[in-house]
């Protein structure tokens, strides 16, 4: 009787041996690209947990995904530790942050919410930029060394396409678990109906911190992993845009769906690379492409689908409107 | 059981409830009626923690309960429904119930993600009492139906059964039969009288009053937040100032009377 | 030197609250957030700066074309743009942010490099007190003043104002007694554009203006807004002006780098603790 937000293993195995071949059979660069679809794919899933389950939209993700990569950054050049054990300062960092500054925020209603995520956002930015004697300021912090694991030294993108596939996996199963446990179900219910949740004994306050913690420790792992990807960040990496792209990335999917969002993001990143070289055209048509999507399409590219497809992925919890 | 004494609540200056007092014992099954706006809501929002009273007293089995959210007057016993049918759109009827019965296994996720025994066990003594409480309205038919392509006769039940799983001492029902056809109301009055026959106490709300007066030993009566009549329900219907706030004046009711 | 700091931090406080009182007036009306409000800002910089360029027109004149042209840009916009973005805050959010960064490399592609604004406020410097600077700045405020009086005129006294001030109160109440809604939240936002590019033109002097000051601009007006009261007028200007001050005071005497971090502070603290703002009226905003 459960209705499980279950992971259909068939396709889901399917995908994951294609994945797995893909750096076998494509040019470097759709390596490259996929690495950071992976890894965009960490902040947009977490932040599908505060948008499209709890109803907050955030655009400070992206900050708090800086969060993460400056902790790392910060740990490994200045203080030497290896890549592997800065992993779980950075992603207490973001969580903390983010629960921090966000907590006070989370009873807000929807927009008030949003609102106070925006000062989120540029607080954070600012001081990333500013504090120079810590981050480094504009300069930001070069030579970050690779991840190794083992003898194995993560330094090309074939060989850090095994890491961020297995994290963006792991992001997935977890997710979907996540969603399918208890509090996952009390995150739906209370961005379905926040009164009537509350009438049926629902904690509506401490869900909602959950998701933000939830949220903000993603964004950090995906940090994490591009700050030890790129090897060079600075603060301009982590503005209002990328924040704006990755709720852009979970919106566009479809709210209440893993896969829809993991779709999204690899369409949307994959765009975002390779129209690259357009410059400020590429600028032009993401704006358009963002305002056209939401005149059109506000309720995802879910709704693209035929009908039957989308109850079909309904029934197995794997779609839904966006509220 | 339960009693309210001198409770008004006033919005923007515009009186909802003065000076209410009401006393519900165990296991009783009272009405509350009155014409539209009379404060019957407001009265159910208050008592299930929803406004607080800018003044009185709300005792619960010993307990103040005034300003307390929620959340935790559900945990102290008393469950409402809803007039408008707040269900979870989004979710399963299972779902909706479910939900409800967490109140009984919280639990982090933690345990659930990673699939313990523990936390499989609860799930399912979760999904039990669930499906215990769906039998007691006639739903299991439609488990897996998405609450918002429920028929609307079926939405009133899924409400109801969210409110069962939930172990209400005192169980507050909110226009339960609203918009429901003869037979469906039938089937209602059938429900309440089993929930009652369990011993939980119930207040209902109610437009239909031939449907209260059938069912509820006692009747009080609101009219612009007051509370004016409270008793008998044959007494209560034959009172002067109750047929004078649905009907009119006595001149008012002749005078109308004599045009048929 | 005080003197400085207060006449530079009104001035620049008289632009976040004119920008803001774009937010102002669309939020009052639809409870939605228009976030390319900056960039129409930076925009209406530019319309400004390519007039003047092309036709050399003086202070005055100029700042009515812009008003004007800005002005029915909104309107038709909204006919063709944000009536489709209604559906709820998210999709008007992300929608007005899409085309904000649309409008925003549109200009960049024909404006790359910060270049100067010509000094249509004429270039004498005025003493006051032990300070000194250019009457660009007495022009901004002095603007500002006429600007909200004639505002204030315009929603007080004349019967399109009224009427826009009654959707903005109540739009299905409105509509009952007569008035064009749809024209009304119209001219809403064509005002919103209107008083942004305004601003726009207002600061262009001081300044070399660039494709991306509608960012910063924009987000601190945001903040302007809800330190006073996103639905109030009053208060927005009360916010604006404070947020340009206090900037100012503290990026002078503690430090210029963080100059930028006071208007989101106050943000933030003001959403967390008295969202209406200072002078906001009281609607539920927290659950």
């Amino acid at each position: 009787m459960r209705q499980a937000q279950s992971i259909r293993y068939g396709p889901f195995a399917a995908v994951l041996a294609l994945l797995l071949a893909l750096p076998f059979f494509a040019p470097a660069y759709v390596v490259h690209v996929a690495n950071f679809v992976f890894i965009s794919a960490l902040p947009v899933i977490g932040l599908g947990f505060l948008s499209g389950f709890t109803g907050r939209v955030s655009l400070a993700q992206g900050a708090l995904f800086g969060v993460g990569a400056y902790v790392t950054a910060l740990l490994t050049t200045k203080l030497g530790w290896s890549p592997l054990a800065a992993f779980i300062p950075s992603v207490l960092g973001s969580a903390l942050v983010g629960t921090l500054l966000g907590g006070p925020a989370v009873r807000l209603i929807g927009l008030y919410f949003v609102m106070a995520t925006v000062g989120i956002q540029q607080i954070v930015w600012i001081v990333l930029l500013n504090a120079v004697d810590l981050t480094g300021g504009p300069q930001g912090v070069r030579s970050i060394p690779a991840i190794s694991i083992g003898k194995y030294v993560l330094d090309t993108p074939e060989a850090f396409y095994f890491l961020t596939l297995a994290m963006a996996t792991a992001s997935y199963v977890l997710a979907k678990r996540i969603i399918a446990s208890r509090l996952g179900m009390r995150l739906r219910a209370l961005s379905d109906d926040e009164l009537a949740a509350s009438a049926v004994a629902v904690e509506v306050t401490r869900a909602k911190l959950i998701a933000l913690v939830m949220s903000s420790a993603w964004a950090g792992a995906g940090g994490f992993l591009y700050a030890h990807y790129v090897r060079f960040i600075h603060p301009d990496m982590f503005t209002l845009e990328p924040s704006i792209l990755f709720l852009t990335m979970s919106m566009f999917g479809g709210y209440r769906s893993v896969e829809g969002m993991l779709f999204a993001t690899a369409i949307l990143e994959s765009a975002t690379e390779y129209l690259r070289p357009f410059g400020e055209y590429r600028m032009i048509a993401y704006g358009l492409l963002l305002l056209l999507g939401m005149m059109f399409f506000p309720k995802g590219l879910f709704s693209l689908l035929p009908k039957r497809a989308q109850g079909a992925a309904k029934k197995t919890g794997k779609g839904a409107e966006h509220v | 059981m339960f009693s309210a004494r001198s409770v008004s609540l006033s919005f923007s200056g515009v009186r909802a409830l003065a000076g209410i007092d009401l006393r519900v014992s165990e296991g009783e099954l009272m009405g509350v009626i009155g014409p539209n706006g009379s404060g019957k809501s407001t009265l159910f929002n208050v008592m299930s923690g929803i406004y607080k009273p800018d003044s009185g007293q709300l005792e619960f089995r010993g307990r103040m309960i005034a300003g307390m959210r929620p959340a935790d007057i559900v945990r102290q016993g008393i469950v409402r429904t809803f007039q408008n049918k707040r269900l979870f759109s989004n979710m399963t009827v299972a779902e909706n119930v479910m939900v409800a019965g967490l109140k009984a296994a919280p639990g982090s996720a933690l345990g659930d993600v990673f699939g313990t025994q523990g936390s499989k066990a609860a799930m399912r003594s979760c999904e039990q009492r669930a499906r215990q409480s769906l039998e007691a309205v006639g739903l299991t038919s439609m488990l897996e139906v998405l609450a918002k392509d429920l028929p609307y006769g079926a939405q009133n039940r899924l409400e109801i059964a969210r409110a069962l799983v939930l172990d209400p001492s005192l169980l507050l029902l909110d226009e339960p039969a609203a918009g429901l056809n003869p037979s469906e109301r039938g089937d209602v009055r059938e429900l309440i009288r089993s929930i009652h026959g369990r011993g939980i106490a119930i207040v209902l709300v109610e437009h239909d009053v031939r449907m209260v007066t059938g069912l509820c030993p006692r009747i009080a009566v609101l009219d612009h937040g007051e509370k004016i009549a409270d008793g008998p329900a044959q007494e209560v219907m034959r009172d002067e100032r109750v047929l004078e706030a649905y009907f009119g004046t006595q001149e008012q009711r002749e005078r109308a009377h004599a045009g048929e | 030197m005080l003197m400085q700091i207060i006449v530079g931090g009104i001035a620049s406080g008289c632009i976040y609250a004119i920008v803001g009182l774009g937010f102002t007036l669309v939020y009052r009306t639809l409870k939605m957030v228009n976030f390319a409000q900056g960039h129409v800002f930076m925009a209406g910089t530019f319309l400004g700066l390519t007039i003047a360029n092309k036709f050399s027109l003086p202070a005055v004149p100029l700042l009515l074309v812009v008003m004007v042209v800005a002005f029915l840009i909104g309107v038709v916009l909204e006919r063709l743009i944000f009536r489709k973005l209604y559906h709820n805050h998210d999709v008007f959010i992300v929608g007005s942010i899409g085309l904000g960064i649309a409008l925003m490399n549109t200009v960049r592609l024909f404006f790359p490099e910060p270049i100067p604004f010509p000094k249509v406020f004429g270039e004498r410097i005025v003493k006051f007190g032990d300070a000194q600077f250019q009457e660009a700045y007495l022009w901004v405020i002095g603007c500002t003043v006429i600007l909200v009086a004639l505002l204030h005129c315009f929603f007080a006294y004349t019967r399109n104002g009224r009427a826009l001030r009654a959707v903005a109160a109540d739009a299905e109440i409105a509509g009952t007694v007569g008035v064009n809604v749809p024209m009304a939240i119209a001219q809403t936002f064509g005002l919103s554009f209107a008083v942004a590019a305004v601003a726009g033109v207002l600061i262009g002097p001081l300044y070399f203006v660039s494709f991306d000051m509608g960012d910063m601009v924009g987000l601190k007006a945001f903040s302007a807004a809800v330190f006073g009261g996103i639905n109030s007028i009053p208060g927005t200007i009360v916010g604006g002006i404070a947020i340009g001050l206090l900037e100012n005071i503290a990026g002078t005497y503690i430090s210029s780098a963080y100059k930028d971090l006071v208007a989101f502070v106050i943000l933030l603290v003001m959403l967390v603790w008295r969202p209406n703002g200072l002078l906001g009226t009281s609607t539920p905003v927290k659950v």
